[in-house]
């Protein structure tokens, strides 16, 4: 890839804030990061020297141009964070969901707002605390360009690690938030889940803001789950409209575990979420789901890899979207079935609902297939709302809107139905609403 | 279940892979200006016709060879291709009596009913052997009503009108590195135009045999379908087995004016190489057609069987409203074969319809992928499309890979794609056995009914030759 990836990359003096930015890092990173970190950083740095921003002539990134990224002359954040109330931070909370809770405000780990978990064999420590830690061990900045420039610019992040036959009581609530110190800059948030043997964990990471209006995120999140792991992985993401937002998600899972995913994408002015699943066991399962609701002139692109490497695992795919306005939505999932892989079930769907004249949608459901003895199937459609259903509702006396919601919650139940945290369902479910009725609403 | 069976049913041998000896007249090897007037001027061609082809090589030497395509091959030596040979004869032949005899017999072992006395079997014939079309058959009956169905070098003599409005009009010449090529060199190929109205009283139909070593074939196809028209055309190809690979880079157009109906297929059969993969065509073939105008149907049926590398995605741009564009193939790929094909069907009418129904089958070391875009475009007002792409694989060896593009700009358009991949399951098999069917007739019935959609949309013809085809294919692939 990287091959390619340097004949399509641009060239100066587009992105030349990324020099500035990775300068200023590379002295706060000597200040406070432990060793091994620094090397995973300047490790990252020479991929990227080598990668640099990807074009459209690369197939990855056919149907999204990150040129603005470049253009958009970005800066490191403060070293000195915002303060923020307890209220604040309040309304990015789930409510009636009782979980344990990380502060990050514009990069930097807010211990006053944070409430850390207290479980014996569940360990939640930082990368600017030192000791040993595992990030980068998936490994995703050797050849996925903003990964590499993510880790490059590292500056914190956090390690959930749960030892052995250990169910975590309380999910873990990350917040990312972005304040009016965080305009202009990027923040690279960071996050580490090793669930071992037999453990159970939940983690919902929120990337939120407030304030900031354009800045770029570039969060990357590992998770590493051991033989017979069960990890429930939620990101929730609703920035400003103007923000930028590309992270990178890597599953590693170990015979018998258990990984369900999903990728809510509510904000946003340009969005792409890489998400990368290897099933590196047997029996492994891994569900992977996502919503995408998007208005005005947002670009959402889910690009998905899904790798079985060893027999007998099952992957679900399930990726929705609901585009009004100008919106456009892109999915690439591509399944992977090595030749050993036999017994393997995979499944993907990939469904948009266009509520606009103007939104469009790009898909490609992908599969390569190496191995006979398998059951893989993917499936894509597109469409506007079902004119009968709509009659229907309307005959019986249900206002237009009334009855086109109805139908939009019906179509993102499937995804919301998959959620097994209540309140976080309910929560999410809140937020389609008001984006319905907001700025959907016109439509 | 026995692996030999499956062994016996996919490893017969290429039966059309005799070698012809008739003397042919050659250009020496190599690409440049020269060869290009070498080739106008064999086929005495007006000035024009040589300005289109110089520009087009203009072209071609700007382009760089793809490589997108899920396929993997040595480099191609543009400059050791023989870029045309044509059988050594005197004058063009006025009847079937004046054509060699051996090239006669070559027809008649590949099973194509050139003698008049065949007439029966109703079809006429174009018959382009290496480069040049060798004859045609039932010039008459087509010409009294108003058919004209001729070689591409008769039309730019005959039809000079005809060739050159619609020339190039579906295809660009830079459209892609392999048609400009083709369009720089091209030598012959087939042409048909149906007058207004006309429904053809005959299928047309094409046999194409590489012969001579070390060419490259390079034919060009153009059916014309004036308004409320009506025209069935198949396509077959053969060659002789060599050691060293081919090129066939052929282009096909379609114009389809509005009502008009075109349906055109293709048996593939070109020589895939032998089991270790050495030898074989290179099938880099650019196929479209265009509805230009309302209620227009073009429809695509493809079984694609030979060639070690094919790389063809016939499309439709479905340009009038109500238009309807069909794609229906079945590729099938064994030993070290490798085939990346699928269909493009681009909506710019309103209410334009699209089916795409594709069947792939994988046996021994063989790869094959079905790559296909469907765009919406933002004018396509209420534009449907189905897809269903299917995938059998025969023994743990081979790959079978979907890379479908969806790309929609119309909230009224619906698009719906379908995918699966699976083998033939071993319950099927043991189901047949105790009823008495034999394992290698349970593996053939499976595979029929697993094709069926596609080999029903065959015409009568071909759909014999493609069973018995898909049988030859396949000998010895039960897994």
């Amino acid at each position: 890839m990287s091959a390619t990836a340097r004949k399509g990359a641009i060239s100066e003096p587009k992105g030349i804030w990324v020099e500035k930015a990775l300068a200023v890092a590379r002295e706060r990173q000597s200040a406070t990061l432990p060793a091994a970190a620094q090397k995973l950083a300047h490790e990252a740095a020479s991929v990227w020297g080598k990668l640099l921003f990807p074009t459209p002539s690369l197939e990855e990134w056919k149907y999204t141009n990150p040129e603005e990224i470049a253009a958009a002359s970005l800066a490191l954040p403060p070293a000195i964070p915002a303060q923020l109330s307890e209220d604040e931070i309040g309304r990015f909370c789930v409510p009636q969901l009782e979980c344990s809770r990380l502060v990050f405000v514009d990069g930097h780990f807010s211990e006053k707002l944070s409430r850390m978990p207290s479980q014996a064999g569940l360990t939640v420590s930082r990368l600017q605390s030192g000791g040993e830690q595992p990030f980068g061990a998936l490994k995703a900045h050797e050849t996925e360009p903003f990964a590499a420039l993510a880790s490059a610019l590292l500056s914190d992040g956090v390690c959930v690690s749960v030892q052995k036959n250990i169910a975590v009581t309380t999910p873990l609530h990350i917040i990312h938030l972005a304040t009016k110190g965080a305009e202009s800059c990027v923040i690279t948030p960071r996050l580490f889940i090793e669930a071992g043997e037999c453990s159970q964990v939940t983690v919902v990471e929120s990337s939120v803001s407030i304030g900031a209006a354009r800045y770029l995120s570039l969060p990357i999140t590992e998770v590493r789950a051991a033989q017979g792991a069960t990890v429930d992985l939620y990101k929730f993401q609703e920035e400003s409209p103007g923000a930028f937002h590309v992270s990178n998600t890597d599953v590693e899972q170990s015979r018998d575990s258990t990984v369900r995913t999903h990728i809510f994408s509510f904000g946003g002015q340009l969005v792409r979420n890489n998400v990368n699943v290897r099933l590196a066991g047997s029996n492994c399962n891994a569900v992977l789901n996502g919503l995408s609701v998007l208005s005005s002139s947002q670009h959402v692109d889910n690009a998905t890899m899904i790798h079985h490497i060893e027999p007998s695992s099952e992957s679900r795919e399930h990726f929705k979207g609901i585009y009004a306005d100008k919106s456009r939505g892109v999915f690439s999932g591509t399944i992977t079935v090595e030749q050993i892989a036999q017994k393997t079930n995979a499944f993907q769907s990939n469904q948009a609902l266009l509520l606009s004249p103007n939104a469009s949608l790009e898909t490609r459901p992908q599969l390569k297939i190496w191995a006979d003895d398998v059951k893989c199937t993917h499936g894509a459609t597109v469409g506007q709302l079902n004119a009968e259903a709509m009659y229907y509702l309307r005959s019986r006396g249900i206002d237009r809107e009334t009855a086109r919601n109805f139908l939009v919650h019906a179509f993102a139940s499937e995804v919301l139905t998959s959620v097994q945290l209540e309140p976080l369902k309910q929560y999410v479910e809140g937020v389609l609403s008001a984006k319905l009725d907001g700025e959907i609403g016109a439509n | 279940m026995s692996t030999d069976i499956l062994e016996d049913f996919t490893s017969q041998d290429y039966k059309y892979g005799f070698y012809t000896n008739i003397e042919a007249d050659e250009a020496p090897p190599g690409l440049n200006e020269d060869i290009i007037a070498f080739i106008s001027k064999k086929k005495n061609e007006p000035e024009w016709m040589l300005q289109w082809r110089l520009k087009a090589f203009a072209c071609w030497k700007q382009m760089k060879e793809p490589h997108w395509a899920f396929v993997d091959y040595p480099p191609i030596d543009y400059n050791s291709i023989v870029y045309y040979s044509a059988p050594k004869q005197k004058k063009g032949p006025a009847s079937l009596d004046e054509i060699d005899p051996e090239i006669l017999k070559t027809y008649e072992k590949l099973g194509i009913p050139l003698n008049e006395q065949k007439a029966l079997a109703g079809v006429a014939v174009d018959a382009v052997f290496d480069s040049v079309s060798v004859v045609t058959t039932f010039k008459k009956e087509l010409e009294a009503v108003g058919v004209i169905f001729c070689s591409m070098s008769e039309a730019i003599q005959n039809h000079p009108e005809l060739v050159r409005k619609y020339l190039g009009s579906v295809v660009p010449h830079s459209d892609n590195f392999f048609t400009a090529l083709n369009s720089a060199v091209f030598t012959d190929g087939s042409f048909c135009y149906v007058p207004k109205g006309v429904r053809c009283p005959l299928e047309l139909s094409t046999y194409f045999r590489i012969n001579a070593a070390k060419t490259g074939q390079f034919e060009r196809t153009l059916i014309v379908a004036d308004e409320g028209s009506h025209v069935s055309y198949m396509e077959g190809c053969t060659a002789p087995m060599r050691d060293e690979n081919q090129l066939h880079a052929a282009v096909v157009e379609l114009v389809a004016l509005g009502d008009a109906h075109i349906k055109y297929s293709t048996i593939q059969n070109w020589y895939p190489g032998d089991k270790d993969g050495k030898g074989g065509i290179y099938n880099f073939v650019t196929k479209r057609g265009l509805c230009a105008g309302d209620n227009a149907k073009i429809s695509w049926t493809q079984v694609e069987t030979g060639s070690s590398i094919t790389w063809k995605y016939p499309s439709c741009i479905l340009k009038g409203d109500n238009s309807v564009g069909e794609f229906y193939s079945v590729a099938i790929t064994n030993n070290k074969q490798q085939a990346d094909t699928g269909t493009k069907m681009i909506h710019i009418g309103k209410n334009t319809k699209s089916t795409i129904v594709s069947k792939g089958i994988s046996a021994g070391r063989s790869q094959n992928a079905y790559r296909g875009l469907v765009k919406m475009m933002k004018s396509a007002e209420g534009a449907r499309n189905f897809s269903q792409c299917d995938s059998m694989l025969m023994g743990n060896n081979c790959g079978a890979h979907t890379f479908p593009y969806i790309e929609v700009k119309n909230p009224t358009a619906t698009v719906e794609h379908e995918a699966s991949t699976s083998k033939i399951g071993e319950d099927q098999i043991f189901y047949c056995n105790q009823r008495g069917i034999s394992t290698e007739d349970a593996v053939s019935m499976i595979v029929h009914g697993f094709c069926k959609e596609v080999l029903n949309e065959l015409p009568m013809e071909f759909a014999v030759e493609a069973r018995r085809l898909l049988e030859i294919s396949l000998e010895g692939s039960v897994g």
